[in-house]
């Protein structure tokens, strides 16, 4: 979770070695530097997949949509002007490729039924009303809460969802967000808001337990 | 009517968006209103659970297979499958590594080429030695005068 006091975790993109920052990596692979299109998927793999799999379910779907993101970003390479944030170029196509791919294969009404499908087994199998205790969540208990809070994110609206994954798990700002779902950093603060209102409830067992 | 207010900024709240005046505002409230609270917790409490949920790992070829599709498509691509191993994509230290072992190899290759053992092999090595052991003997066995017959004989022991 972010710091309240301001501290946010939006720290100019640059990896653990210290190299160059993404968009300076760009300009040289526009240049004709192709070890920086390697560097940049080194940097970025792990966010594209797994954005692309909050959205989609499906990790060998998330792997095809972030290689064709970062084909597309190669593509893109010649006409690349550094007038925004890399990750949130890369992000944009990467929510439009997810939502493509969902569009094109149906797959929301696949995952919604094996979703409910899921969620009768878990019930048939969980503790279900049994209280947590304070200790740490053991690893099938981690494992359970995992499975909850995915099927909990695809059950969102999706541009709710689409919040959710950019606020929550890569800790982007709301002008960010706002600037990759192309609205007003105000309409991301709603979109949030009722995002974690539904996810709440969705949650709720989990939470009472804790 | 407050509370409603502030509700709607508990997230934002949450994230760290608010403005200074804003942020103290909600937190004055949420200390003195046990159901804000109460909200802000479970809030939290969902949040932290979001946060159980670490993602997935890409898979270890990632970044092979992206190359191999990459380089199926244009010609230009092909640059990248060459980049893949070349030798400006290995870290700094480890390009000098490279160079100080190459370095070494070929001294110890060009040092074992120009010791005396590969030339002259190694009899001749042993011939001085035995040279070298001898020449007291010479000395004594001749007249303490006659230091060139002594040279004589130990000249013609180190050709023989």
């Amino acid at each position: 979770m972010r710091n309240v006091d301001g501290g946010l975790k939006r720290e100019v993109e640059k990896d653990s070695r210290g190299a160059l920052p993404d968009e300076e990596l760009m300009l040289r692979l526009k240049e004709g530097e192709a070890n920086c299109f390697r560097d940049l998927v080194l940097r970025h793999q792990r966010s594209v997949v797994n954005i692309a799999f909050r959205i989609t379910g499906d990790r060998q779907e998330a792997e095809d949509i972030a290689q064709e993101v970062f084909l597309r970003v190669y593509r893109a390479a010649k006409g690349y002007r550094p007038e925004t944030k890399f990750s949130t170029y890369l992000y944009k196509i990467t929510l439009n490729l997810s939502l493509n791919q969902i569009r094109r294969a149906k797959v929301i009404l696949t995952r919604f039924l094996s979703g409910e499908q899921d969620s009768q087994r878990e019930g048939e199998t969980s503790p279900g009303t049994e209280a947590f205790t304070d200790t740490p969540l053991t690893s099938m208990e981690k494992e359970e809460v995992k499975k909850a809070v995915r099927k909990a994110i695809r059950s969102l609206p999706k541009r709710q969802r689409l919040a959710i994954i950019l606020s929550q798990y890569q800790e982007l700002s709301y002008q960010e967000i706002s600037e990759i779902l192309g609205c007003s950093p105000k309409a991301v603060e709603r979109l949030i808001h009722r995002g974690k209102n539904q996810l709440k409830k969705e949650l709720a067992s989990y939470i009472q337990k804790k | 009517m407050e509370c409603r207010e502030i509700r709607k900024r508990l997230s934002a709240y949450l994230d760290g968006e608010l403005k200074q005046g804003e942020r103290e505002r909600v937190a004055n409230h949420v200390t003195s209103c046990s159901n804000c609270g109460r909200e802000l917790r479970a809030l939290q409490e969902t949040c932290s659970l979001l946060k159980v949920d670490k993602g997935i790992e890409p898979s270890e070829d990632f970044l092979l297979q992206l190359f191999e599709k990459a380089g199926s498509g244009r010609k230009g691509y092909q640059s990248l499958q060459r980049a893949r191993w070349s030798f400006t994509s290995v870290p700094a230290f480890m390009r000098l590594t490279i160079v100080l072992l190459i370095g070494m190899a070929v001294g110890v290759g060009f040092g074992s080429l120009t010791s005396p053992e590969r030339q002259g092999g190694v009899a001749l090595t042993q011939g001085r030695n035995v040279a070298q052991g001898t020449a007291l003997d010479n000395f004594q066995s001749v007249h303490p005068q006659s230091l060139t017959q002594a040279y004589i004989n130990l000249t013609s022991l180190l050709k023989s």
